[in-house]
C-alpha cells in the first residue's frame, strides 16, 4: 500500500516532468556516452521521504495535511514491518486506501477502479459481468458496516444511518444463485416521500415508485419504476 | 538522452494495482477472501496428493 501511494505520487510529479524524479548528482547517473542510451529505470529516483515535498513544490495544489500525516504514519509502519516486530501495529487498510485514493484522484471512484480489477479475474471471464457485481456489492457491504458514519459520508456520499434498499439495476446484473441480497442503495433526498434512489455500486440515480409492496409480510414501500415493479425491500416482482 | 521515459499513467497503473492488492488482503474481507489454511494451500499446490488415487479415477 505504501509502495502504491509512492508510485502515484511519482506519477503526479511525472505529470510535470519525469526528469524531476532523478535523484543524486549528474556525475552519479548512468553514463550517456555508452553505445546504448541509459534507460529511465537505471536511474535512482527520489526517496519516499522527499516525495511529498517534491510534489508540493511542482504541483499547483499541495497535499492536504491529513494525507501527509497518513502518508508519514504509513511510512513509519512500513519500516517497522520491514525491519522489526511491533506487536501492537495496526493498519486500517480499507480506510487508508479510500483516503489516499480520494486525495490523489478526487474525480475518481475507487469502486469503479476496483470493479476494473475484478473484471480481469479469471472467474470474471468465465462467469460474466454478474461476478463483479456480486463481489463488489459484498465488499461495499463490509466497508459500509465497518466505517464510521463520517467516513461513509466522506468516501461514498451516503448517510450510513439511512435505510438501504436493493438497487434494481445491480439486481439484474447479479447472480442470485449465491444469495445476492446486498442492500446498498439509498433514497435521495433522504425523505419519506422521496421518489429517487441512488446506488453507489452502479453510481446511478433513478426514479422509484412509492407504493406499498403487495407481499403481506413485507413493509416496503419503494418499488422499481420499470415494468417489473420490483420491491426494493424484499426483491419480489409485482408486475 | 534518457530512453523509456515513463508517463504518469505508467505510475498510476502500478500504484492502483498495489492498492488493489492491499485492499483484498484486508482482514476485514476475511469472509469474502478467507485465508487458506495449510492443508488448503498444500491442496492447491499439490492437487493430486489429496485427491483420490489415480487408479480410482
Amino acid at each position: 500500500m505504501q509502495q502504491g501511494v509512492e508510485f502515484i505520487l511519482k506519477g503526479k510529479v511525472v505529470e510535470v516532468s519525469p526528469y524531476l524524479l532523478l535523484a543524486g548528482p549528474p556525475d552519479r547517473w548512468p553514463s550517456p556516452y555508452e553505445a546504448v542510451e541509459p534507460s529511465f529505470s537505471q536511474f535512482k529516483t527520489v526517496d519516499a521521504q522527499d516525495l511529498v515535498r517534491l510534489h508540493d513544490t511542482v504541483q499547483n495544489n499541495p497535499l492536504p495535511p491529513p494525507f501527509v500525516r497518513q502518508f508519514n504514519d504509513l511510512r513509519v509502519k512500513r519500516n517497522a514491518i520491514s525491519h522489526s516486530i511491533d506487536k501492537r501495529l495496526e493498519i486500517h487498510t480499507i480506510e487508508v486506501i479510500l483516503c489516499f485514493h480520494k486525495t490523489l484522484f478526487p474525480a475518481g471512484n475507487w469502486l469503479k477502479t476496483r470493479v476494473g480489477f475484478i473484471d480481469n479475474y479469471p472467474r470474471a471471464k468465465l462467469d460474466g459481468g454478474d461476478f463483479s457485481t456480486n463481489l463488489i456489492a459484498r465488499e461495499l457491504d463490509v466497508v459500509l458496516n465497518l466505517l464510521p458514519p463520517a467516513s461513509v459520508k466522506d468516501y461514498f456520499g451516503i448517510d450510513k444511518k439511512q435505510r438501504r434498499y436493493l438497487c434494481a439495476t445491480c439486481w439484474w446484473n447479479a447472480n442470485h444463485d449465491v444469495d445476492f441480497d446486498n442492500k446498498l442503495a439509498v433514497l435521495r433526498p433522504k425523505s419519506p416521500a422521496s421518489t429517487r434512489i441512488y446506488c453507489r455500486i452502479c453510481d446511478s440515480e433513478y426514479a422509484v415508485i412509492r407504493e406499498d409492496c403487495p407481499v403481506s409480510s413485507c413493509s416496503g414501500n419503494v418499488l422499481s419504476a420499470d415494468d417489473d415493479r420490483m420491491c426494493l425491500t424484499c426483491g419480489a416482482s409485482n408486475p | 538522452m534518457i530512453r523509456d521515459l515513463p508517463s504518469p499513467k505508467d505510475f498510476f497503473d502500478v500504484g492502483l494495482e498495489l492498492f488493489d492488492f492491499a485492499w483484498i488482503q484486508s482482514r476485514n474481507f476475511g469472509q469474502i477472501y478467507p485465508t487458506p489454511n495449510t492443508s488448503e494451500l498444500i491442496a492447491q499446490k499439490f492437487p493430486t496428493s489429496i485427491g483420490p488415487p489415480l487408479s480410482a479415477v
